[in-house]
């Protein structure tokens, strides 16, 4: 296999390796704003790592520029929606929890 | 299918029946609206597969994007009528499916709708993986007479030249057909439910004005591209209504000159169709004769207008059926603080004067 296939195929799969690990925090955390981060943080580090093996094996500049602009985008819009989430959570009353409920 | 994709199809079936079946027995009616949003987006993927670009991208901002929004809308607007506050989130009353109790008998029906539906296409199914298997999946429609008659179409994207000019009719009376959804919609003027919501911040100000612009290009560039590429008017004017619905949610106020046309707005794709398929007429051809040697100049004008008119109409149906009018988006104006209790807070948004 080529050196590239190999490279891309690593961030690829460790992309999503990422996306899963959201998802588990999706499922596991306690309160919404523990979920948010999950969510927000992992998966937009997930979908860099995406857009990075599939950059490194795209076929112009150009792909690779709207690439990492999907990527610019998707973290803009991520990075506004969990604020506006949080915001409305905050807004609801939904309380912030300062301890885990179990040790 | 491929021998090295058929396990990534046999996947992405599985999960879009799965998805369908958890989207319709979901208990809690937001579940159900998020997974059906998570539905459209593996639909789109699924498109993608079989070829089909244009729908994928229609699928993905229509299908996904705006019906789900309409559905959160319409949640919302339930909630907040049987609540009378905000609408809250799982499992109260507002968000329970009508009907939840009676589920034996709605999965034995589902049940046995899925075996008849089964039974009647296996037989059509097993019929077109035969007919792919000598034949090639795509190739047999693309040597169809649509590429022969391709040169004189205008264009050279093969969807765009069979919906605006081979198929125009079909295009002009689906037109015909959005126009009268949004007037019936519009009919019984009502006040909108809204629920109290969040006042939006500074964050969502900026994201706007970082983002609309962008969009608008977007559109415009779907539009342009739409004659070689996959695009068209169908797909700018859900880029251009994401925009509008993005406005209308953060409450932002919207130039009165944008509003006082905006009925105009609503019908100028279906007029400028009409106008296009009657002056055919003028010059020797037949209704909705597209003379061959302005084809692609014509088709880029109907488009153009119909993605205004698109744009307009899906709009209007995610604001409540409402046309916008005299300055005011229906769910609050934003210049009237404490309309609905809630404090004084700064516009998220102000256009230029």
């Amino acid at each position: 296999m080529h050196v590239d296939d190999l490279i891309s195929g690593a961030a690829l799969v460790s992309g999503a390796f990422f996306f899963l690990a959201g998802t588990v925090g999706l499922l596991r955390f306690p309160d919404v704003y523990t979920r948010l981060h999950a969510l927000t943080k992992a998966d937009n580090l997930g979908l860099g790592l995406v857009v990075f093996g599939l950059a490194w094996t795209a076929e112009s500049w150009q792909s690779v520029a709207k690439l990492f602009l999907v990527w610019g985008l998707v973290m803009l819009a991520s990075t506004t929606c969990c604020h506006l989430v949080a915001r409305a959570a905050l807004h609801a009353g939904i309380p912030v929890r300062s301890a885990p409920d179990d040790r | 299918m491929t021998g090295s994709l058929l396990w990534f199809d046999v996947a992405l079936a599985g999960t879009l029946i799965l998805l369908a079946v958890r989207v319709l027995t979901a208990p809690d009616l937001f579940q159900a609206i998020v997974l059906f949003i998570v539905f459209g987006l593996v639909m789109t993927i699924a498109w993608c597969r079989l070829g089909a670009i244009d729908v994928a991208l229609a699928e993905a901002a229509i299908g996904a994007g705006l019906t789900g929004a309409l559905f959160l809308n319409a949640l919302a607007a339930r909630g907040a009528r049987e609540a009378g506050a905000l609408p809250a989130g799982r499992g109260t009353s507002a968000t329970r499916p009508v009907g939840a109790g009676r589920s034996h008998a709605a999965a034995v029906a589902i049940v046995a709708a899925g075996v008849a539906g089964v039974a009647v296409l296996a037989p059509i199914l097993l019929r077109i993986l035969q007919r792919n298997a000598v034949a090639g999946p795509v190739a047999t429609t693309a040597q169809s007479p649509v590429l022969e008659a391709l040169p004189q179409s205008g264009v050279t994207n093969p969807v765009t030249a069979v919906l605006l000019n081979f198929r125009a009719y079909d295009t002009l009376l689906e037109v015909a057909v959005l126009l009268l959804a949004v007037l019936a919609a519009s009919s019984p003027r009502r006040p909108a439910a809204r629920g109290r919501e969040a006042p939006s911040g500074r964050v969502l100000g900026a994201f706007l004005r970082l983002v609309i612009p962008l969009i608008v290009v977007v559109a415009a560039y779907l539009l342009w591209a739409g004659a070689k590429a996959p695009g068209g008017a169908f797909q700018a004017a859900a880029m251009l209504c994401a925009a509008g619905v993005l406005l209308a949610v953060s409450r932002a106020s919207v130039p009165r000159r944008l509003l006082r046309s905006w009925r105009s707005l609503l019908s100028l794709g279906l007029a400028v169709f009409l106008a296009v398929a009657f002056a055919g007429m003028l010059y020797g051809g037949r209704f909705l004769e597209i003379p061959a040697g302005r084809a692609g100049l014509l088709i880029l004008l109907i488009e153009a207008a119909l993605t205004l008119s698109i744009m307009a109409i899906l709009v209007t149906l995610f604001a409540g059926g409402q046309p916008l009018e005299t300055g005011r988006l229906p769910d609050r104006s934003g210049e009237h603080a404490g309309e609905q209790g809630e404090p004084a807070t700064a516009r998220a948004w102000e256009p230029r004067p």
